[in-house]
């Protein structure tokens, strides 16, 4: 081996420890700067991918997308004057907590945003939407759609955010099974996202009796999640040598989620 | 020295291209890793410090790009509350040192490149893409304490490979006709040794 290769070979590798030596906050102060000149590219290319998919999409008829429109214009209004009454009770509901000397309960705040990319090139289940700091979003917010939770978010850049799916092994939450008052931890299952992801409950009790087809919520323990979002339903119950463990079909197709909602609390933050 | 800035370039081009290329559902999502193959490409053309200098941007870069920092830690707040160390996520810069590693390899065939024979850096391709994704795999698993090898992710990685090595002439092609152009002759040191002695 030449002199030069060996010099070189030693800088490389005193350099790649250096970078290793890096703390968190370090290494996402780097994270956030390369990933700020990745997000127009990364907006560009998610609109260029959608186009090229309308292009092989069936063709719809004029009247067809009038009459959907009308018809989703008519839930809108309907979830508007549901969202009032809601915002009706919630009032209500801070007057009786002040009465009694509780802490007042923010609304809850839902901020859309729409998938851009998933990351198919590691191991990580995640995908970046198209909010981020610029939209008075913060890490850590729980992230769901209409049929149930998604995940939350992990990292932040001013236009963009990347989410943590609730399938990835690292993505834990606490969770109660409806009927029962069995509570467990709630991960996913390293592998491939769209084959049928399934996620697992561990820290059960070996007796436990977990029936089949029981749904399975967030029991808001933890602090990240709140209570009651559906995560999906048992499957199966086994009980292990260190405990019971409940496998659950997410009641969110991740295969083909566009749009999320992040959830906030108003004046939590 | 403009050779090594037009690969360096290429290389940069290569990552905002990756974010144009859509995933291949039917394939179990795999999807071409253009980046890899840029870097493969670049690591049999370049003399073995420079192949360094590649294998530390473009592993940097990858991880800043891809890699989750400290998720596990900020995710397990259950029940107690309290933050448990990170164990779960590899370190800032490992793909450093996975691009270094196969960068080595890549440069055991450059005189065969350098011959213009391509069928063996064709297929090292696709098997450092498959590495790659191999060591990246056994890592998770020996950080996350369970070791698990369903066949839905050999099928993902035997795609993505095929892909790598279906691209990768082309890539090839490119680095030639650059090093023409820049006037760059990718060199043999092996036969430079012998007339040494």
């Amino acid at each position: 081996m030449r002199q030069l290769n060996i010099v070189a070979l030693l800088i490389f590798l005193g350099a790649v420890g250096w970078v290793f030596s890096w703390k968190g906050p370090a290494a996402l102060a780097v994270k956030e700067r390369v990933m700020n000149v990745f997000s127009p590219f990364m907006r560009t290319g998610a609109a260029v991918q959608e186009s090229v998919a309308s292009l092989s999409a069936p063709a719809r008829l004029p009247s067809e997308v009038a009459a959907e429109n009308a018809a989703l214009r008519l839930e809108v209004e309907r979830l508007r004057i549901r969202g009032e009454a809601y915002d009706d009770k919630v009032r209500e509901n801070n007057e009786l907590r002040g009465m009694l000397g509780f802490a007042e309960s923010h609304p809850v705040r839902l901020t859309t945003a729409r998938i851009l990319t998933r990351n198919t090139a590691t191991y990580w289940s995640t995908a970046m939407i198209d909010r981020g700091t610029a939209d008075n979003l913060a890490p850590d917010l729980p992230v769901r759609t209409a049929e149930g939770l998604v995940g939350k978010i992990v990292h932040l850049y001013d236009r963009e955010s990347e989410i943590l799916f609730i399938t990835d092994e690292t993505c834990k939450a606490a969770v109660r099974i409806e009927g029962t008052t069995e509570q467990g931890i709630l991960t996913g299952v390293r592998g491939i996202i769209s084959r049928t992801p399934e996620l697992r409950i561990t820290y059960l009790p070996r007796d436990a009796n977990v029936p089949v087809g029981a749904k399975v919520y967030t029991s808001g323990k933890g602090g990240v999640f709140p209570s009651n979002i559906l995560v999906g339903e048992v499957t199966r119950f086994s009980s292990l040598d260190d405990g019971g463990e409940a496998l659950v079909k997410p009641a969110v197709d991740f295969d083909k989620i566009k749009y999320v909602f992040v959830i906030d609390r108003e004046g939590a933050r | 020295m403009t050779f090594g800035l037009t690969l360096a370039l290429g290389l940069a081009l290569s990552f905002l291209a990756q974010e144009f290329l859509p995933v291949v559902p039917w394939a179990y999502e795999a999807r071409l890793l253009l980046v890899p193959v840029v870097f493969f490409a670049c690591a049999v053309a370049l003399p073995f410090p420079a192949m360094l200098l590649f294998a530390f941007a473009t592993g940097f870069v990858w991880d800043a790009r891809h890699l989750v920092v400290d998720g596990a830690a900020m995710a397990e707040q259950v029940f107690s509350g309290a933050a448990v160390t990170d164990t779960a996520s590899p370190s800032f810069g490992y793909s450093i040192l996975l691009y270094g590693l196969l960068g080595s390899l890549m440069q055991g065939i450059r005189p065969l490149f350098r011959r213009g024979r391509w069928e063996l850096p064709v297929l090292m391709c696709g098997l450092g893409t498959a590495l790659l994704l191999t060591i990246e795999h056994l890592w998770f698993c020996f950080l996350r304490g369970r070791f698990f090898f369903p066949e839905e992710i050999w099928l993902h990685i035997g795609t993505t490979a095929l892909l790598s090595m279906m691209i990768s002439p082309v890539i090839f092609l490119l680095v030639h006709r650059l090093s023409r152009l820049a006037g760059y002759q990718i060199r043999y040191d092996g036969l430079e040794l012998k007339r040494a002695w």
